[in-house]
């Protein structure tokens, strides 16, 4: 679905920013680890019930956008930025560890000082709630590319082929 | 009162994420480096002519992490971009606190008190029972990343 320098960067960015819109038509813009593997035709975003506004959000309008434009601890060289507006769905099954489990291993890889959080019994009752997951799948419909990463540049706009 | 709040969030921030809602109805995220007009009370931003930017709701998100994902830290500003003599305006309306508050009280309210209420207003309204957490399968997750 993406070129290789676009799918590195929503591989590799440790954040992008998640945009819904509220039921006042405002945007609301949050940062978030989104999930991606090529061959995928939706980018995962998951939200932990403790924060469910952006699924909410979702529920009344599904139009969604994500912004991968910071390189801080992902690697990668070229510093590229890409937003994507796309079609969310959620998935109102919720998820714990059974079917997250790459996720978790990554973001527990990615995030060091979180794997502390459930090591006492008070820990694990006071922040269960973080590991309950909802799922949003953004089906892409466009995207814009920075190739630098220079935000004052225009950017190119990119047609997203589903085919592949 | 607002607009100092926000020059301040400025020199904290090397820049910030403009979200504005296109003519499609979707929204749209963009790095930008707002310049402040103290007289107007309000900010400049510079924007790329080809993105389908139009006036209306906006808002500003400013946010940091470190290499490890730590340290997090935003904060969002709501607010309205308009278009006038050919620069985009944004007019701010209202700081909305984030990540990283450093109070006491705003850390146990942030991580504590406000998603756990959350939680059981969610489970509630969706009449679901609280999910166990599988602990162990976690514990073995760690391990593996530790093995590693």
């Amino acid at each position: 679905m993406f070129a290789p320098e676009i799918r590195e960067i929503i591989l590799n960015y440790r954040t992008c920013e998640f945009a819904t819109i509220t039921k006042n038509n405002k945007p609301s813009t949050h940062p978030v680890t989104a999930w991606y593997e090529a061959g995928m035709d939706s980018i995962m975003v998951t939200t932990s019930l403790g924060f469910p506004q952006k699924v909410y959000n979702i529920q009344r309008n599904p139009r969604v956008s994500l912004l991968f434009s910071n390189p801080t601890g992902s690697g990668v060289s070229s510093k590229g930025m890409v937003a994507i507006q796309g079609d969310a769905r959620v998935d109102e099954n919720i998820a714990c560890i059974d079917g997250l489990e790459d996720f978790w291993r990554r973001m527990l890889r990615w995030q060091p000082h979180a794997q502390k959080y459930h090591r006492s019994a008070l820990g694990r009752y006071l922040v269960d709630w973080y590991y309950m997951r909802l799922r949003v799948h953004v089906t892409p419909r466009r995207a814009f590319y920075w190739e630098t990463g220079d935000f004052t540049q225009n950017p190119t706009e990119i047609t997203i082929n589903h085919a592949v | 009162m607002l607009f100092d709040d926000i020059a301040a969030i400025l020199e904290s921030y090397p820049n910030g994420v403009l979200t504005i809602i296109d003519e499609a109805g979707y929204p749209l995220s963009v790095r930008c480096q707002p310049r402040a007009d103290q007289p107007q009370q309000r900010f400049y931003v510079r924007l790329p002519d080809n993105l389908p930017i139009q006036a209306g709701a906006a808002s500003l998100l400013f946010h940091a992490h470190d290499e490890q994902l730590d340290n997090l830290r935003s904060v969002t500003v709501q607010g309205t971009l308009a278009k006038q003599e050919g620069q985009w305006l944004f007019q701010p309306e209202q700081i909305i606190s984030g990540l990283g508050r450093s109070k006491f009280f705003e850390v146990i309210q942030d991580t504590l008190l406000t998603p756990r209420r959350n939680t059981k207003r969610y489970l509630q309204k969706h009449k679901l029972p609280r999910p166990i957490i599988p602990w162990d399968k976690l514990r073995k997750i760690v391990s593996e990343i530790s093995d590693h």
